[in-house]
This record gives C-alpha cells, structure tokens and sequence, in this order.
C-alpha cells in the first residue's frame, strides 16, 4: 500500500464499492462539486429481459430509455407528441404550433433563428445534464448571463431612462462602501469590528467600492475605469480620457434599480452559463438518435392500470386513430401530474392524491425577431439580459452569430408566475407580441422600426403539459411518498426534484428513480 | 406603493392570427406588478380565467384537459368556484392571494350568469373571507425568473410593503408611505398614521402574527407631593400631572419588561371630572401624553381611546391608563 497513488485509491474505491462510493469519495478529497450526479448511472445486474414501458419522451423519459435499453431491458416508450424532448423545445423557421384555444403561429424567423420556449441556459453546476450533452455529442456555446452593458430598467426610476447596469452597480457599489468605510472610520462600528480588523476592513472597501485615500467615491479617472468613461482612452490625438459624472447616492438607492444587480450570482446563474447551439431541443435530438427506435409519437395515454402480473397502459393514436394497448413489467411514467391526473389510473392512494394536486405554474415567453441587430450595432449589447419592472420582465439578447448582418432573435418577454403570467396566457399570441413590443420600446426605441416577426408561448396553453413545471403544496410532507415506486410504476421528472423547472431535475429524477427500479427487479 | 401603471391595453383591433381560433376580447387590465386591479367581473374573467377555460367557457382539450365553465351545472352556486378559485384544484393553483373578496364576488357572479350560466348570484364578501384559509404561507417562485421576482419582494417586504407576488392590490397600496413615516420599534409592526392630520395618535396599527404582545394593567398616578394632606387633590395633581406620573410609572414597567414606550401600540385612557367640572379635563390630559408619544426621541404613536368614568378606586385619582406594547 505504500505507493498507492490518490488515482488507484479512487479506481479501488470505485471497482469495490460502486460509483455512488467513488464519488463520495471523490468528494471527501475535494475532487467533485456535491451534486447529486453519480456520474454515468451504473445498473448493473441481468433484468433478463423485463420490459419497461416509459411514459413520456421529455428529458427524464429519454434518459430512462437510454440507460435502461444500456443496462439490458426491453423497452417502450410512449409519447403524445409527434417529436421527443417534451418542454426541451425549440421553434425555428418553418415551425408551426397550435396552442390550446386554437391559435396558430407560424414561424417565420430567418433560417437559423430560434426560440427556445421552454428551457434555454445549462448552468454548468448542473453536472447531469453536462454530462449527457458530452456523452451524446451535443455541441455548446457560452450563454452570456450577465451583460454589464445591458441595461436595468424602472417606471419610475431616472424618469423612465434605461440605466446601463455597469453605471448602476459600480456607483451602488461605491457610494455603500464609501458609508462603511467611513462608520467604521469614525468609530461607530467598534461595538462590530474589532480593532483589528477595522484597518484591513477599510483597504478592502476602497478596493472594492474604488474609493480614495479619504474614503469618499468621487468621479475619477479610477472610479470610470470600473463605471465606464465620459470618453474612453484612445490612441493618437485628443486620446487622453475623460471621466464619467457619478450618479447621485441617493437617487441610485431610490432607484431600486439595485434590485437587478444579484440576479446572476445565484448559484444557477453564475458565470459560465452554456447553451446548446443551434437550440436546447439539440439535446432531445442527441437522445433521439440514440433511442428514437424506441419512441411511438402521438400516442396518448387515457389508462395506466398495474396489478401483480404487470402494467397496462391504453394509449390512443392520435394519428393513425384507434385505441392501443402496451404492456410491460415496469412502468417509469414521467407525464406531468398535471396530465397524470386526468388519465385513469389504479396508483397508490397517497401517490395518486399527490398527482390529483400538484399546481402547475404559468409562464410566458416571447421570441422577437428583428430585421437587424440594432442592440449590438447602436448600444454595443452583444448576448446577456436587461431587466425592467414591466410585465416583460427582461430582454435577453442572443448569445450567438455576433455582428452578422440580417434578422436576429431576442427573448422580448419572459414572465414566471404571478399575475402578469395569468395575463399574458389570457391574451391571443398576437396581443402577447404587441404588449412585449410595447414595453420592450420603453428600452429600445428602435423596436418598431425593426420589428419582423415573433412567437409567443404561453405554457398554461401548451395542450401537452398545461402548464410550466409543478408547484408543490407541500414538498417536505409529500416528496418521498411522489418519488416512491409504487408497485410496478415510479413517477419521474422535474416536478419529482428539488430543481423544479430545470433540466438537471428531470434527469437526476429519472435516474433516481431508474436506479431504485433496477435494484428492485434485480433484488427484489 | 406607487406602481408603474401601464396603459390600459386596448389591442382588440389585433386579431387573432388563426381562422378557428377563438377570438380575443379587448384587454382591460392593466399589468400592474401586485395583482389583478379590475373589479369587473367579466373584465377579470377574460383576463385571468379565460386563458384556460376559454373566452367562451368551453374548457379545452389536449394531453389533459380544461373543464368547460360554460352551462356547468357546479356553478349554481357560488361556493363552489369560490372554493377552487381561492383554494386552486388539481393542477390549477391557488388564486385567493391574487383577488380581494370583493373581485372574487365579482368573478363568482360572471360566472353564475354569464356563459350560458343561468343562476342566481349568491355570493357575499363575508362568504369569500370565510372560504379563505386561515393562513396562507406565501407562494415563492422557484425559479429563475423568479430570482427578479424573490427580490422584489424581498425589497417590497423590506419596506413593509406586501410581497407583489402574493399580495392583493389593495393591501399591496397601504403599506408603504405609511411605514417609511412612521414606523419603528419592533419590526414588521405597520403604523398608519391618520390621514391629513397630525393629531399625535394612529388611526391604525398592525401587528404581524410572530409578535408578542403584552398587555398591562391600568396604572395609576404617583403621589407628586408627600406633603400634601391625604384627601389633598394636590397630593396627586391635575388631569396633566397625573397623566404624566402614570405615564411615567408605565414607562418603567415596560423599561422591566426590556420593552420601551416606543413599542406600545394600543392605550385606553380612563379620565375623571376634576372638582368642580362636569367634563375631563382633555387638553390636560393631552399635556401629559405628548411628552410621552410622538416627541423627537420618541415619534411613535399607538392608537388610543379616552374614556370619561365616573370615579375610580381612589377619589382623588383623575387617571388610570392601560396599554398593550408589542414585543417581537
């Protein structure tokens, strides 16, 4: 033992005690992020043969397939819509889409332009669905979160002018370390900071505020270098720079604009955020490839029955017509209990009360195209988000194809929850545009001008979800009850997670709940 | 709370851009950050409720399906989409925190008589405060947008305002102005002064459900003067000085219960006629509150009551106060 290297300790580790082992492992010695991602999920064991019938193409359904058709089941996967992916959705020129109600939009984007409706930013915490992307070959370019150039945006704040968020959040900065260090210069922190720190206290908020020798944030060649010149430094004549006027403390704080400054320092939003290019359905599309054989679209399901013997499923061809019948020896059924619970089923009281009431939250969002990249050839945006207290929410702008000429994308109108949500599902598609291109020129007074076409998704209207992602009454109450396998059947997707609405939590679902399954056919 | 209040939208010219596709209706509400504003109930119905069931009521069908509103035989009475509205159903959430009791009265008698509905309108304010629950833990968006969302209504909560994202139009406009002038003492206590006036009481004050209260017995005057004769008036003083002395002896009751007379919320005043008067002496009274309540290091106020008695347990008393304080 003594030169076992760290590598063969953890290749030990790994061969004795399994992947989950390793990982911990992995953890202890620093080596891993704690995520709930394993790693490539591990079934290992003979199903012999057992067929599994999955319920849903969207990202928990295809993860199932793929791992579970790898680990040697029989497998079928039913899904009601004509494509896989679910809310892993792209709408691209050439695209139609029929929304509850009947109202049709026709995508008329340039080629190459997209929306993604559901979906749209991989956090690269999201370690599950990074992984798939590098496993079935699904390329990346960076999504820019965080714009410093972009804009903050409110009714009432600066007259209604967008502020450039670099302005805003460089003097919020500055005008608050400023008060601190001067508190605790003047003694009216000691009761707080010890003498010891209140030195080093002060040289870090003049380094992190700009402040100088006298602890004030003043205008200053220094200040302009975080905040942005009046004139930037330049070569040959006239070159010199010229510093920017501060904006006024108590306005910046009367503002409110700070409100949008954190926003991408969550954890889910940090730096660098990933997109797959060309839209976020090119990870459907990688699971297709590998498990398309496995798919039959446009079937609904209108019966989930299970007993000692097996699971029945009943599925109607939306299609070809007629009634169907599937049947296996284990059911992974990821449909949303939003639809789950309109389908006749014989699953578990607690189980099934769970799915007759979990909520489903609204969402809107609206894709804009225009005829040229006004954003980045008249405001210097390239990607990233402005944010305003309209209805709208933000603007995000296009992470991709900078400084091409022709007919851009950007995200006009993105609403989560609340009443502006209820709001917008309640309107036409064409109403939702007009009120995303209304606000939207409060920001971009170019917006009419170039407008050509746009999409609006409204998800409490989209007829296979009704609705965004599920909203728990009460998660700590019910959660291990939802996710339990129940017989021969085990519920998995985003609503089954603690990242409700992202991807990540559909596939750690799914392979939570694959795992639990194959350990009970293999072990009983 | 001033909210940006965005033209009403008026984008019935827009049409609908499917033939078969049902039709809108001009939009009358407004996008407002807090909730719904509208008090018409068709206005909130086509705004809201339409989205799903339809304009029409028909419901919709798809991978699972809308109910229909229209000719539904629940709807006969009001209680029941009182209920579901307030409470949510199945997949529908919860909508009681986005409508106040009189729009939910609204929205129940559209839909009672409208969309080929036929029935009598029965539903009252207190039916739908009734159907409430009694405590309704506030929906906190989960995800990314939601991160604009959690920190307006962080900042919202920060200044006492009603988080936008729960919070019904109406109870979202009281808190702000009012706070920011007036509050103090315990946190999340809202004091509401008196409109227009600066008469130094409130008209209201609220008192978050984690609070402790703490209630005190009526306290009485000190003896101001040992030398006086024992039925001497002198001994305890005018309506001024009395009033002063219990407040004083109230102060240090509330200074034993690590409280201050910042935090008191709530007084009763019980005055006597003085000798030779048929009335109280109010403005003496009023002498000695305001040394207490609203000065420069004390600006809060508490509601209060005054009350004229006819005696109290001692003859020569002129006052006795009771107060509630509050402790967070």
């Amino acid at each position: 033992m003594a030169n076992l290297t760290r590598r063969s300790l953890l290749s030990m580790i790994g061969t004795a005690a399994g992947s989950t082992a390793m990982y911990y492992a992995m953890t202890s010695m620093g080596h891993a992020q704690p995520s709930s991602y394993a790693g490539s999920v591990k079934l290992d064991g003979d199903p012999k043969g057992a067929k599994v019938l999955i319920l849903g193409a969207g990202l928990a359904g295809l993860t199932a397939a793929f791992e579970m058709r790898a680990a040697g089941y029989e497998v079928e996967v039913l899904e009601y819509r004509e494509r896989a992916g679910g809310r892993c959705w792209t709408l691209r020129s050439g695209d139609s889409y029929t929304e509850l109600g009947g109202a049709e939009q026709k995508v008329d984007f340039a080629d190459g332009n997209y929306i993604n409706p559901g979906p749209w930013r991989l956090p690269h915490d999201h370690h599950a669905v990074m992984d798939y992307c590098r496993r079935l070959k699904v390329p990346l370019e960076p999504f820019v979160q965080t714009n410093y150039n972009a804009y903050v945006h409110r009714a009432e704040a600066y007259g209604g002018k967008p502020m450039r968020m670099k302005e805003i959040k460089t003097d919020y900065r500055g005008h608050v370390s400023e008060l601190l260090a001067k508190a605790v210069d003047q003694n009216k922190l000691d009761d707080m900071v010890s003498a010891d720190d209140r030195e080093l206290l002060i040289e870090s908020l003049r380094q992190f505020g700009v402040l100088n020798d006298q602890n004030e944030y003043t205008k200053s060649l220094d200040t302009s270098e975080y905040r942005g010149f009046a004139k930037q430094p330049g070569g040959g004549v006239g070159a010199a720079p010229i510093a920017s006027d501060l904006l006024n403390p108590s306005e910046v704080i009367q503002s409110r604009l700070w409100q949008y400054l954190a926003t991408h320092e969550t954890w889910e939003h940090h730096a660098p955020m990933f997109q797959p290019v060309g839209g976020m359905d090119a990870i459907a599309r990688g699971f297709e490839r590998e498990v398309g054989d496995l798919i039959t679209y446009n079937a609904k399901v209108v019966s989930l029955q299970q007993d000692d013997s097996g699971v029945t499923v009943t599925w109607e061809d939306t299609a070809g017509g007629g009634t169907q019948t599937s049947t296996a020896d284990y059911c992974v059924c990821t449909i949303p209990f939003s639809i789950l619970g309109q389908i006749d089923h014989n699953l578990s009281g607690g189980l099934a009360t769970i799915i007759g009431e979990m909520p489903y939250n609204g969402s809107t969002k609206v894709g804009l195209e225009f005829k040229r990249r006004f954003w980045e050839q008249d405001e210097d945006i390239y990607g990233g988000i402005s944010y305003t207290d309209q209805a709208i929410s933000q603007i995000s702008y296009p992470s991709t194809g900078y400084l091409s000429d022709g007919p851009a994308v950007l995200l006009g109108a993105y609403t989560w929850r609340g009443p502006n949500s209820f709001k917008f599902n309640a309107m036409q598609p064409a109403e939702r545009i007009e009120i995303a291109l209304q606000m939207g020129e409060k920001i971009h007074p170019q917006y009419r001008e170039e407008f050509k076409t746009g999409v609006a998704v409204s998800w409490h209207k989209v007829p296979w979800v009704l609705g965004c992602s599920g909203i728990w009454n009460d998660r700590e109450r019910d959660y291990e009850t939802a996710i339990a396998i129940d017989n021969r059947v085990v519920c998995a997707g985003e609503h089954l997670s603690y990242l409700p609405a992202w991807q990540e939590g559909a596939i750690l679902s799914s392979l939570d709940a694959i795992s639990r399954l194959h350990d009970k056919v293999i072990n009983g | 709370m001033k909210t940006a209040l965005f033209t009403a939208l008026s984008i019935g010219a827009i049409i609908a851009t499917a033939a078969g596709a049902q039709t809108a209706t001009p939009v009358t509400e407004a996008f407002t950050p807090g909730a719904y504003t509208s008090t018409d109930g068709e206005v909130l119905y086509r705004t809201f409720c339409a989205g799903c069931h339809m304009p029409d009521g028909g419901g919709a069908i798809g991978a699972g399906a809308y109910p229909a509103l229209r000719e539904n035989p629940n709807l006969e009475f009001a209680s029941y989409a009182a209920y579901i509205i307030i409470n949510g159903q199945a997949a529908m959430p919860a909508l009681g925190e986005l409508l106040d009791d009189e729009q939910i009265v609204a929205l129940t008698t559209f839909l009672q008589t409208s969309l080929g509905n036929d029935y009598e309108p029965d539903a009252t304010v207190e039916m739908i405060a009734e159907t409430r629950p009694l405590s309704t833990e506030p929906e906190l968006a989960e995800h990314e947008v939601a991160d604009t969302e959690i920190n307006a209504n962080r900042a919202a909560a920060a200044t006492g305002e009603v988080a936008a994202d729960v919070a019904s139009g109406a109870d979202a406009e009281t808190g702000a102005e009012t706070d920011a002038a007036a509050s103090g003492g315990a946190a999340g206590v809202v004091r509401h002064p008196i409109p227009g006036s600066d008469f130094p009481i409130l008209q209201a004050v609220e008192v978050p459900a984690d609070a402790t209260l703490v209630y005190l017995s009526g306290t009485v005057p000190q003896v101001i003067d040992e030398t006086a004769a024992e039925d001497a008036q002198a001994r305890f003083g005018d309506t001024a000085a009395q009033t002063e002395s219990t407040l004083a002896s109230i102060e240090e009751k509330l200074a034993a219960l690590d409280l201050t007379m910042g935090d008191v919320i709530k007084m009763q005043a019980y005055l006597v006629a003085p000798d030779g008067s048929d009335a109280m002496d109010f403005a003496g009274f009023m002498e000695g509150y305001v040394r207490y309540f609203g000065t420069e290091e004390q600006p809060n106020l508490p509601t209060r009551s005054v009350f004229a008695v006819a005696g109290l347990a001692n003859p020569l008393w002129l006052v006795e106060i009771e107060v509630v304080a509050v402790r967070e």
